[in-house]
């Protein structure tokens, strides 16, 4: 068990005239994953710290975020590579964020998801009619 | 919705979620008895106490999960109460529903779905008669 410290960075367009960084602190097992200390910071200090989070494992992808700096997923991030360091958190580059750690993922996403397909990896790979896969413009 | 948003001192949803979710799995996994069940069923009415003084931390009106996982424990208390009242009324064993108490299948009182109704004095149960199609049920034997 180990003290983390979290910087993260917050804006909510509703009341925050432009981002800042929060500073939460956490014990943690080194073993646990980023989204579990964001979870318990969520949970057990600040309800109002807002990020996606749907299966947990490194499927979904909806956790994707700025992790000191590198794009990853904090449900595939363990506590124990951030032994001894502060973790930065902060939202996707390049996407409009909605508030804190969630951005506005309509650009990215394909039509075929917005008309209520799910975006998951059969969806990913489903090939084309011709049998040829499909290429990324495509999806 | 509003009672939740308006109050301002309470527990937070996930001390009481964390205790249903651990209730549900000690009492009502696969293995079941009438006895743990009538113990879980009391627990959730407890939680179902509780919930009725749940606060969250954020008022705003833009992507709040929090409201959002504060609104969840209401309907998963509601959902734990319905399949714990089915599966203590179901003294039977069948599939994933194996009571330590009762360890045959009873086709002849239990060879019925279960539907639970919502009403005012708690959940009411009925059944409906099992429509046999292409598969006849029979005992999984090995």
């Amino acid at each position: 068990m180990q003290e983390m410290s979290f910087k993260i960075l917050r804006f909510d367009p509703d009341r925050d005239e432009a981002p800042w960084y929060q500073t939460y602190r956490v014990m943690a097992e080194p073993g646990e994953r980023i989204l579990d200390c964001l979870n318990r910071i969520k949970w057990e200090q600040d309800g109002t710290l807002s990020y996606r989070m749907s299966c947990g494992h490194g499927v979904c992808g909806s956790d994707g975020m700025k992790i000191n700096g590198r794009c990853a997923l904090a449900c595939q991030k363990l506590v124990g590579d951030y032994t001894g360091r502060e973790v930065v958190l902060e939202p996707l580059p390049s996407f409009r964020v909605l508030k804190d750690l969630i951005v506005d993922l309509d650009p990215f996403l394909p039509r075929s998801t917005k008309s209520g397909l799910t975006w998951s990896a059969a969806g990913i790979r489903r090939k084309r009619k011709d049998g040829r896969r499909r290429n990324k413009a495509e999806r | 919705v509003q009672a939740i948003k308006s109050r301002k001192k309470g527990e937070k949803a996930w001390a009481p979620r964390e205790k249903m979710q651990e209730l549900m799995t000690e009492a009502c996994s696969v293995f079941r008895s009438g006895d743990g069940l009538a113990k879980a069923l009391e627990a959730i009415g407890e939680l179902k106490e509780t919930y009725e003084n749940i606060a969250i931390d954020d008022p705003g009106l833009r992507f709040n999960t929090d409201l959002l996982e504060a609104l969840e424990l209401g309907s998963l208390l509601h959902l734990a109460e319905a399949i714990l009242v089915s599966a203590k009324a179901r003294e039977e064993s069948r599939g994933a529903h194996f009571r330590e108490d009762f360890p045959e299948r009873d086709d002849e009182k239990w060879l019925k779905h279960t539907l639970v109704q919502k009403t005012e004095k708690g959940p009411r149960l009925f059944y409906k008669p099992v429509r046999i199609t292409r598969f006849e049920p029979k005992p999984r034997v090995y």
